[in-house]
């Protein structure tokens, strides 16, 4: 049988980064995901209209509908899972070469100095400072394209990247309103992995829809052309799909030698060998491969520490913005951000911080009929005005990385291929609870400052869990090996030849989106695998 | 250097209709053309909330209004996964309509239209209940969203302006309809 020099589990951000790296280096590479292989061509970006979809997307997770009835998520009814609180736990697993790569909305913030150097007492400890990444960060945003070269404010780095995107007329009107509240909320041009000018071979954006439901285009980064088909250019990368990965085990000495899979085509089970293993299947399948495979968990922490972002939202209409000419305001989704200068509006109620999505303007569709009074042909010619005037107010925030957030092993939920799924317990607590009364009163401030009109909800609340797909934690690195999983360089500590390049190895969820770090934490870690099969230590 | 110039503005062009060709925007197939079969409704709630619909978002020059977008389709879809309080609260209200003329209906719809932020009586609950279901049908209808609407976007647009405006004036005569909590 052929023993390949590294088998990678995964072909995302994580998965992706790892064989385009590797690849580089003339290493003989197999890559390995439960996906298909899909041509950009199939995305279902333009290939349907909301009004075709029996539920039109308005009901249960924002583009799970869609997604679903192009195939590209997994069916939960053949790979089962479930969550034993009370608050469930939403989770989103895309089957596809690419992984969730292909449909994540571009949105690239580094993490901050504050991040990796948390400042608080609660434990959880990065390994590795803003310094250490800093140099992939860079390498990173030249390779996949970031657009808005922001200017660095506190805890927020710079992007090296290309042109930003112009802000939208309700964003205009609402950075006017953060910037004179007098909470020192700084409005900058938003970084995203989608292209505002060619780049490397791909082409601009040309805004012709949600960027969430793919890019066919490929001016928006993801991992199927931007790293999977350069390494299969280098003849050294061995695109194996349809590929469901149940374990990988080790030899006498200790070493990972064979990973396990099922080929979801043919109904077979087959194991590829190889010198080096990387796990990129995404933050929770990760751990559950680890799970099932019995390995690298002599800290207990495989599955634990499991974190995400929580979501709210406020929203209103602009007066300033009403009854406008109706145009093409698309744009690429939100085209500014406010980080987290947390110490501005923090106070001592909570700890960590979160993020800001201002937005407005002109979108696909209107509810705002069920909030005006009255029916008939004016109330119609009301809905028109305030069509044009939407703003939302959107927080991204930090959830904790508690120890008892975790996943285990179910046997009551076994997949159509027998492999044991997963069982969520988790939940937010009274940081996240305080840190959410917070989003909503700097929220409110936001909007009445703006002059904006908005219903406040009786009883708002976060949106639940797992809904941002920032799945973070269960394989966490750190210095002690009875604490942590990992070490700094996201390689096992107990197995050597096994590394966990994906969101498991993240101690924080920061308050970022996660793929940048991912796609730079995946490069460091490659090219230290590399390096470390040059020197025949692995 | 103007043949340079020439070439690069020619090589542009190429590219750009390249661009365009090589990334078509095919019209999305339209839902199927075969008649939709209602799950829950019967034939006379059906005639009954299509005639409410109407006056609720009457047809003008601009659109159709509920009665083109079929809003009783997409409705009765959804309520037929549905609890059953809420299909008997749709049979009621509906029965309370039954066989009135649209000018009957609009009186009705009027009535109970006084409390529509506070309903307390059967009829101002089901107006509530009847005005949101057909406003969220009629708005993510093609209907709603191409010609009510006019959304422009979901198109090709190879260079995105953002505002290009000094200011925005709040609209003359401009009052605040939304909510109890406008600021």
């Amino acid at each position: 049988m052929k023993i390949y020099d590294v088998a990678i589990i995964g072909s995302g951000a994580a998965g992706g980064m790892t064989g385009h790296v590797l690849t580089q280096h003339g290493l003989d590479v197999a890559m390995l995901d439960g996906g298909p292989l899909r041509k950009p061509s199939e995305f279902p970006i333009h290939r349907t209209r909301r009004w075709n979809l029996p539920y039109r997307g308005l009901r249960g997770d924002y583009f799970a509908e869609w997604l679903n009835m192009s195939g590209f998520l997994a069916d939960d009814k053949n790979e089962p899972y479930a969550a034993s609180d009370k608050g469930g736990f939403e989770w989103t697993r895309v089957r596809a070469i690419g992984g969730k790569s292909l449909f994540w909305a571009g949105v690239t913030p580094r993490f901050g100095v504050n991040e990796f150097q948390t400042k608080d007492d609660f434990d959880a400890r990065w390994p590795i400072t803003y310094d250490d990444v800093a140099p992939w960060y860079d390498k990173v945003e030249d390779l996949i394209g970031v657009s808005s070269t922001v200017q660095a404010v506190g805890g927020f780095p710079l992007n090296k990247g290309l042109p930003p995107m112009r802000p939208k007329c309700a964003e205009v009107e609402l950075t006017k309103a953060c910037e004179s509240l007098g909470r020192g909320l700084k409005v900058l041009p938003i970084p995203k992995a989608i292209l505002t000018k060619a780049h490397r071979g791909r082409p601009a954006c040309h805004h012709c829809g949600p960027c969430w439901l793919g890019c066919d285009s490929g001016s928006k980064f993801d991992s199927l052309r931007v790293l999977v088909q350069t390494a299969q250019k280098t003849g050294k990368l061995t695109l194996m799909p349809n590929c469901r990965v149940r374990s990988i085990s080790l030899d006498k000495e200790g070493r990972a030698s064979s990973v396990h899979y099922y080929d979801t085509v043919d109904k077979q089970w087959r194991e590829v060998r190889a010198k080096v293993f990387v796990l990129g299947a995404g933050c929770i399948e990760t751990s559950q491969i680890l799970l099932n495979s019995k390995i690298a968990n002599s800290s207990g922490a495989v599955g634990h520490y499991l974190s995400e972002h929580m979501y709210a939202s406020l929203g209103g209409f602009l007066p300033q913005m009403m009854g406008r000419k109706v145009v093409n305001e698309d744009g690429n989704g939100s085209h500014i951000i406010i980080p987290d200068l947390t110490e501005n509006w923090r106070g001592n109620k909570f700890i960590r911080g979160y993020q800001i999505f201002p937005s407005g303007g002109i979108s696909e569709f209107t509810f705002v009929g069920k909030q005006l009074a009255g029916f008939g042909q004016d109330w119609k010619s009301k809905i028109r005005d305030y069509y044009t005037a939407g703003a939302s107010i959107t927080f991204q925030g930090e959830v904790l990385p508690y120890k008892d957030n975790h996943i285990v092993l179910d046997e009551k939920l076994k997949d159509d291929a027998g492999i044991p799924g997963v069982r969520f317990h988790y939940k937010w607590r009274d940081n996240e609870e305080a840190m959410f009364q917070d989003m909503m009163q700097v929220g409110e401030e936001i909007l009445r400052k703006a002059g904006a009109e908005f219903t406040m909800p009786k009883n708002p609340r976060p949106i639940h869990y797992g809904h941002s797909i920032h799945y973070v934690g269960t394989a966490r690195m750190g210095k002690d090996p009875k604490t942590s999983v990992l070490n700094e360089w996201n390689q096992s500590h107990d197995v050597k030849n096994l590394f966990v390049n994906d969101a498991a190895a993240f101690v924080t969820a920061g308050n970022q989106n996660p793929t940048l770090t991912i796609l730079a934490l995946a490069m460091r870690s490659s090219e230290r695998i590399a390096e470390l099969m040059k020197r025949r230590e692995l | 250097m103007a043949t340079r110039r020439l070439f690069l503005a020619t090589a542009a062009a190429w590219w750009s209709q390249a661009l365009q060709a090589a990334h078509q925007h095919t019209p999305p197939a339209n839902a199927a053309q075969t008649p939709y079969l209602f799950r829950y409704f019967q034939p006379r709630q059906v005639a009954t909330l299509r005639s409410i619909a109407a006056v609720l978002i009457p047809a003008d020059a601009r659109s159709g209004g509920a009665a083109a977008a079929r809003v009783e389709e997409y409705i009765d879809f959804i309520l037929s996964h549905g609890a059953t309080s809420l299909k008997d609260a749709w049979r009621k209200g509906l029965a309370s309509y039954n066989g009135k003329s649209s000018a009957a209906i609009e009186t009705m719809l009027l009535e109970s239209s006084k409390a529509e932020f506070d309903p307390k009586s059967d009829s101002e609950q089901f107006f509530v209940l009847v005005k949101g279901a057909v406003v969220e049908a009629f708005y993510s209808s093609e209907e709603g969203i191409n010609k009510e609407l006019s959304y422009q976007g979901m198109k090709f647009l190879m260079n995105f302006e953002g505002c290009t405006h000094a200011s925005h004036a709040i609209p003359e005569g401009y009052k605040p309809l939304v909510g109890k909590e406008s600021a």
